[in-house]
């Protein structure tokens, strides 16, 4: 017996419980394995126990209920999970497979089962399960996360655009001043200088007809002054006023009524105006600022005409996707860009010997257009003519 | 010895400033005659029209940079091709409210230009000029 193996010794202390029992549940044999799973002594389970009695209320009704009624259609079982109530009242999960035994008539004799111990696996899975619900957390505070960075991201990008044109805006203001400044000094130390020059000459003369002559110059440079100044503040106004009312513009009307402001130097020129406004027959825009507008666009071609040949002036309207034009065009002096470009919307340049050119009006149609976020630009040949366009505003 | 008064040029477009200096000039008995015009192209003009009668042609311009239709830097690229057919060499006095460093910067490069003046011009400068043009030459 000595090489044999001690079967005896493998059934009670193979590493897996045993038990077998009758159709009523009562255990007739067991292990020392499964007696020791459950903490009981061999004793107080063979022939006492039935399985049912450890486990608890649910595992019971499981047992009779579903357990039982597949056993007895399959014959067999395998790996269905209890939890064993252990002597301590602790419990213990497990794993069954079980067999009926049949007599040679199909009787049902006795189950075979065996047990095994599935804690370590039942902690590993609930360590799993702690990891999954973890990650899963992370994962939420992730997606929050990324949602933060995009809503923060979205800000951003909204403050970027505000900044852009914020500093659009800042640009243009510092053009306007940049030119203001030029203005001022150039358009306002010519005539203090004269002044000043003027008033010395006039303290140190003598002659009564001299004084005279001089105080008539005297008087002229002031009234050239108070001109400039009146400008400059209407430029101002307009410069600063960012949110002047829209009006409707119907551009035939304003356009008829600045032919009868100008009759008498239409009729005196001879020239033919024509207008063709289908293309865009109105907008909303400040009304005084388009009346403003066409008076100077037109004054100037009819003053600008060329002496050679019957004046033709047109005015007309373009619409694009997002903008409307508003477009001049005479056959008349015509600048040379080239040497005047630069100067062409300045305060006081004129470009032409003429007496009633006082250079006001280009600078001034420019600032209106400006301040409602349009532009203006020119093409002119000498001798040929000269055309505006003029983009009233964007987006609209 | 009696010293021979320069004959003067003035391009200004400012009217005022223009009878200003002039009558300056013409009071303190510092020329033979002042010529007056109101623009570059006037002056270039006049030039071309006299310029085989030395008589005729200044010895000292006063010359505006801002002015309607033909401005200062234009007269001087004009005269620049012209003064190879003048006999007489003429002193040409920049004068403008500018104090901008590029315009200040642009007239010293130019050798047409003997200097460049900020306006308004004093008398002292006025006869230091006239006074003292050939220096200039």
């Amino acid at each position: 017996m000595n090489n044999s193996i001690d079967y005896q010794e493998l059934y009670n202390n193979t590493p897996t419980g045993y038990f077998c029992s009758l159709p009523d549940g009562t255990i007739t044999d067991s292990n020392k394995r499964f007696s020791s799973l459950t903490r009981f002594d061999l004793e107080e389970v063979i022939g006492k126990k039935k399985f049912t009695d450890f486990l608890s209320v649910g595992g019971k009704i499981y047992f009779e209920t579903v357990y039982l009624q597949a056993l007895k259609l399959n014959g067999n079982l395998e790996e269905i999970n209890f939890d064993l109530i252990k002597k301590d009242g602790t419990s213990l999960p497990v794993l069954i497979n079980s067999v009926e035994v049949k007599d040679n008539e199909g009787r049902h004799l006795f189950t075979q089962s065996v047990v095994f111990d599935i804690s370590q696996r039942k902690k590993y899975e609930l360590e799993l399960l702690i990891a999954k619900r973890k990650a899963n957390d992370l994962s939420d505070e992730l997606i929050n996360a990324n949602k933060e960075l995009r809503r923060s991201s979205e800000l951003i990008l909204k403050q970027k655009l505000q900044l852009e044109e914020f500093n659009k805006h800042l640009e243009n203001k510092n053009r306007q001043l940049s030119s203001f400044a030029h203005i001022a000094s150039h358009n306002l130390r010519a005539p203090v200088s004269n002044l000043i020059l003027l008033k010395d000459v006039y303290k140190e003369s003598t002659d009564l007809e001299d004084k005279n002559m001089l105080f008539s110059k005297i008087e002229i440079v002031i009234n050239l002054l108070n001109e400039t100044l009146n400008e400059l503040i209407e430029s101002l106004k307009i410069q600063g006023n960012k949110d002047i009312t829209h009006d409707p513009i119907i551009f035939d009307s304003v356009f008829d009524k600045t032919l009868a402001m100008l009759d008498s130097q239409i009729l005196d020129s001879n020239a033919i105006i024509t207008s063709d406004f289908s293309k865009a027959p109105n907008t909303e825009y400040p009304k005084l600022y388009m009346e403003s507008i066409m008076l100077n666009l037109l004054s100037n071609s009819i003053r600008y005409r060329s002496p050679d040949r019957i004046p033709s002036i047109h005015f007309w309207t373009e619409i694009n996707t997002n903008e409307i034009k508003l477009i001049a065009k005479d056959n008349g002096l015509g600048i040379d860009l080239k040497k005047h470009g630069h100067r062409l919307f300045g305060l006081s340049n004129t470009f032409h010997r003429h007496p009633d050119s006082k250079g006001v009006g280009l600078y001034m149609t420019k600032t209106q257009i400006e301040a409602i976020g349009g532009s203006i630009t020119v093409e002119s040949e000498v001798d040929k003519g000269t055309t505006f366009k003029i983009i009233l505003k964007k987006n609209i | 010895m009696v010293r021979r008064l320069p004959i003067i040029g003035i391009v200004e477009d400012d009217l005022i400033y223009q009878f200003m200096l002039s009558r300056v000039i013409k009071r303190n008995n510092l020329a033979k005659r002042v010529i007056t015009f109101s623009d570059g192209e006037k002056a270039i003009q006049y030039l071309t029209d006299n310029k085989a009668t030395n008589e005729n042609i200044p010895d000292v311009i006063f010359l505006d940079i801002n002015m309607p239709i033909m401005d200062g830097w234009q007269f001087i690229e004009e005269y620049a091709i012209l003064k190879t057919e003048i006999k007489k060499k003429i002193a040409i006095f920049m004068l403008s409210f500018s104090v901008n460093p590029i315009d200040i910067e642009r007239a010293r490069e130019i050798s047409e230009i003997s200097e460049h003046i900020i306006k308004p011009i004093t008398l002292e400068e006025v006869k230091r000029i006239i006074n003292n043009y050939e220096t200039f030459l």
